[in-house]
């Protein structure tokens, strides 16, 4: 049986997913599972082939992907309809947020599982906040106050050669198409209207969101497009900041280190804070080793194996009592996630929502390079959110049905 | 190990043969790794459109992993262009000995390119990035020495494995593009070949959508569409519904009539054209992957467009030749062969799933008084009259057809004798509300009748022969009682054995 799972873990994915099929492994001797870690991109390039693929005998059994993309998953043809295939299967006790996504559009027809989430935040070292305000909590409230913070800081931390008051935490090192939907988000911008019908890259908002999170790498406050940008952590006392979806907790606290690193929402750009929730899904692909795959499905599913893979992971199980309990038993935890969990939104469960957030994506990636070779301007990035704008509108239009 | 013997050593373990980039870098990356003591090597692929290297494969203390890195590179910055000169450049900010080295290599050209330029081939770069940061040991003159020969070497299989996969992908092309025109040159029935064209289409090239829209001959309106979809399903387009909205915005005056005529990275529309004229357009698109269609796609789609329009143009004409052998010139009613076989069906269908089926069998009354009269042109024309009539109040299920001179036989599935009689009397009325021409009567006024005998599957018979022989008995009774009504086989049949038994 093939598994295609995403990086979740960076180069620590492939063995820590072994060493914990380890306890399925030996529940189910006669299984063997083969483990393909493929990256969020060339697994986007995949999945439109994924039907020749599973044609030809090369498909996996079992994939962990987005949650956003299932809807384009059952187009393509490629999911097995869990409901039909086993009554046993439900999603009525994962979280509301998630559950939308499990089913085909306009059906009661379950197609994949919530697996994990993972939820953006702040997080930052007081230590290094308190030398430059007295009233951290405050200043990271809004998106203004933040790069006050951050133009502090780096005047604080001048003398220290590669800081950066915000480490980047996008795995590429570019400017992070998720990490901007909060500022866009909160400014009141968006990438499909809530009818479905309309995109809204050139909406004046989403633009205004986009120019709040580039001006982090603009102004020097977060590096970008560099070596092992992941390197210069809070951690190593390279950055005071960070923005990320993976919880702070365990990542901080299993480190021991001897600064304090508090929690707080993404500071909000316009009105309200939100903030943008991910989750990753798994699915049965249709194929000869079904039975095998769901027996490992519901495996990773159940509550007990979902805490644990959450905690080796970073993030958050998705099921309502693994989740609660998962809370519960910190009570920092709950401090900090109550209010950024009220506060959050997903991407909406469309055919065309992973291709929109793609073109987002380029966009970003575009502005980046603009950025490092200092020849960014508002007026390009008019320009390229008009191009993005008239394509979106022309994909919603092709599959409104 | 001597740097002579270190190489020809990497030479002997890659002499093999690689099925993709991927292969070769998988198996050469932690060989390499190993020969510098390096615990972390990674290949990127440079961008140079978008003065980036991206993160390929990364090998870790011997593991390979699919990860992602982005780095900003200014081809025309000093370091850079030393980089280019040398092959070689430390890192410019990581505190650890790390070192970047070029792998240069040759690719051929798509041959669109390739055709338009006069090249066939183009310089492609690489980077591989070396690190060492468990013993922070940096890299000597004698490693750095190693690391060009190496990716020498590199550089040399991967030339290799670009041609050979050029030449497997060209090959699969090749194959894949011949059952396609087998296909092409085989279809015949329109609708039928206009899926499986699409369906073929879609397994070769995997878009997101191919759709084709079909441009009525006479008014050169789009008049039918089709399209596949991801999951290869082929299903039509309503056209009345504005969803392709996509590619009308693009015409001149956004008129629907030119479903798209820009092309981009995405989207490429070719027109299907014969001798000149325009039968429609394919279209094509990866909007939703938003992965480019490679020129090789476009020079071979470009060949099949006029293959494709050859075999809709076939198609098309074998319908026509169809449609002139079932049906009648004069009345557009079908002819008695296509009738018998529709019959035939009808009732083993109505046998197996206990139906009823009903056959009309009428003539016009006084046809050739009125022939004789009034002239074969002014006959003709009351036929063609009546058979509107009759093609225009039935249902799409049923069947009429110009049995033999004025005679028209009506197949009426799933019908009762109650339902036939009030199909009759409708027809009935209709036909007497004919106004005929009086151009060509001379002025006079001229009605039309018509008389109809019934005849109900299974109760008057369960042969084929013999029901038309009931409709026909039943005929011939309204005719003997005068002529413009309708009678049923079944009560002509009681009332006839009333009167005999009386």
């Amino acid at each position: 049986m093939l598994f295609w799972i995403m990086p979740d873990n960076a180069e620590r994915t492939q063995s820590i997913m072994e060493d914990f099929l380890l306890d399925f492994k030996k529940e189910n001797p006669g299984i063997d599972i083969e483990i393909k870690v493929i990256n969020r991109a060339t697994l986007w390039n995949k999945i439109f082939s994924l039907r020749h693929l599973v044609r030809s005998g090369k498909g996996p059994d079992i994939i962990a992907m987005p949650h956003y993309w299932t809807e384009l998953l059952i187009k393509a043809d490629v999911l097995v309809n869990l409901t039909e295939f086993d009554k046993t299967f439900r999603v009525d006790n994962y979280l509301e947020l998630l559950r939308s996504h499990c089913y085909k559009n306009n059906t009661s027809d379950i197609y994949s599982i919530p697996w994990w989430f993972d939820i953006t935040a702040l997080h930052y070292r007081e230590d290094h906040l308190l030398q430059v305000c007295n009233n951290p909590q405050k200043l990271l409230s809004t998106w203004q106050g933040m790069l006050e913070a951050c133009k502090m800081l780096k005047e604080r931390f001048s003398d220290v050669e590669g800081y950066f008051p915000m480490q980047n935490s996008d795995w590429r090192g570019s400017l992070s198409h998720r990490a901007v939907l909060p500022c866009i988000w909160s400014r009141g911008g968006f990438l499909m209207d809530e009818k479905e019908n309309l995109s809204g890259f050139n909406v004046p908002q989403t633009r205004k969101g986009i120019e709040d999170f580039a001006a982090l790498a603009l102004k020097g406050y977060m590096p970008i497009l560099r070596e092992r940008s992941s390197l210069g952590t809070i951690s190593s006392g390279y950055a005071s900041m960070i923005m990320t979806r993976r919880q702070g907790i365990a990542m901080f606290e299993g480190q021991k280190a001897n600064f304090e690193v508090k929690t707080l929402p993404i500071p909000k750009t316009g009105k309200e804070y939100i903030n943008y929730l991910d989750a990753t899904n798994l699915a049965l692909i249709k194929g000869p080793n079904k039975e095998q795959a769901a027996l490992l499905l519901k495996w990773l599913t159940k509550p007990e194996n979902q805490i644990k893979y959450a905690a080796l992971t970073e993030v958050f199980p998705s099921s309502e009592a693994s989740f609660e309990n998962f809370l519960i038993s910190s009570p920092i935890r709950v401090q900090n996630y109550a209010h950024i969990l009220s506060s959050a939104k997903t991407l909406p469960s469309h055919i065309a929502s992973g291709t929109l957030m793609e073109m987002l994506a380029e966009v970003m990636t575009k502005i980046a390079s603009n950025i490092v070779r200092n020849d960014y301007s508002v007026k390009q990035l008019e320009t390229y959110l008009l191009k993005e704008q008239k394509e979106a509108d022309d994909i919603l239009s092709l599959y409104r049905d | 190990m001597p740097r002579t013997h270190l190489l020809y050593d990497f030479y002997r373990k890659m002499s093999q043969r690689f099925y993709s980039f991927e292969d070769l870098l998988h198996h050469a990356l932690p060989i390499m790794a190993n020969y510098l003591g390096a615990q972390r090597i990674s290949f990127f692929n440079w961008d140079e459109e978008k003065s980036i290297i991206s993160l390929q494969t990364t090998s870790l203390n011997g593991e390979i992993f699919d990860l992602q890195e982005n780095i900003f590179i200014d081809k025309n910055s000093p370091e850079i262009i030393k980089f280019l000169q040398d092959g070689l450049m430390d890192s410019p900010t990581l505190d650890y000995p790390v070192i970047y080295a070029l792998v240069k290599w040759r690719t051929p050209l798509e041959s669109l390119k390739a055709l338009t330029s006069g090249k066939q081939m183009r310089s492609r770069y690489g980077v591989l990035r070396f690190e060492r940061f468990k013993k922070n040991k940096i890299f000597t003159q004698s490693d750095k020495q190693i690391i060009l020969g190496l990716c020498s070497e590199l550089s040399s299989k991967i030339n290799v494995i670009e041609i050979d996969s050029y030449h497997m992908s060209q090959l699969e092309r090749a194959r894949a593009l011949n059952g396609l025109a087998k296909l092409f040159a085989t279809s015949l029935r329109l609708a039928d070949s206009l899926k499986e064209i699409l369906k073929s289409i879609q397994n070769t090239f995997h878009f997101d959508r191919t759709s084709m829209y079909l441009l009525d001959p006479k008014t050169q309106v789009v008049n039918e569409a089709y399209s596949a979809d991801l999951s290869g399903e082929v299903k039509s387009i309503d056209i009345s519904q504005n969803i392709h909205r996509a590619f009308s915005a693009r015409c001149p005056g956004g008129d629907y009539v030119c479903p798209l005529i820009t092309s981009s990275d995405i989207v490429l529309s070719l027109p299907l054209s014969m001798q000149s004229n325009n039968l429609g357009w394919l279209v094509f698109d990866n909007m939703l992957s938003r992965a480019k269609i490679s020129q090789e796609d476009i020079l071979s789609l470009k060949q099949f467009s006029t293959q494709i329009a050859l075999a809709i143009d076939n198609a098309r004409l074998f319908e026509k030749v169809q449609e002139l052998s079932n049906y009648d010139e004069l009345t557009k009613l079908c002819l008695r062969r296509f009738f018998n076989e529709n019959l035939s069906q009808e009732i083993y269908r109505s046998q197996r799933f206990n139906l009823t089926l009903a056959i009309i069998l009428l003539d016009i009354d006084h046809f050739k008084t009125i022939n004789d009269t009034y002239g074969h042109i002014f006959g003709d024309e009351a036929l063609k009259e009546v058979s509107q009539v009759i093609r225009t109040s039935l249902r799409q299920t049923d069947i009429p057809c110009r049995y033999g001179g004025d005679e028209i036989i009506i197949m009426l599935p799933r019908t009762t004798a109650e339902e036939a009689k009030h199909i009759a009397k409708r027809l009935s009325q209709k036909v007497k509300a004919i106004k005929m021409n009086p151009e060509l009567t001379h002025g006079q006024e001229v009605h039309l009748s018509i008389s109809q005998g019934i005849a109900v599957y299974p109760y008057d018979s369960q042969d084929q022969a013999e029901l038309i022989h009931c409709a026909d008995e039943a005929l011939y009774y309204v005719k003997e009682g005068g002529r413009g009504f309708w009678a049923n086989y079944s009560d002509v049949k009681n009332k006839t054995d009333k009167e005999e038994n009386s």
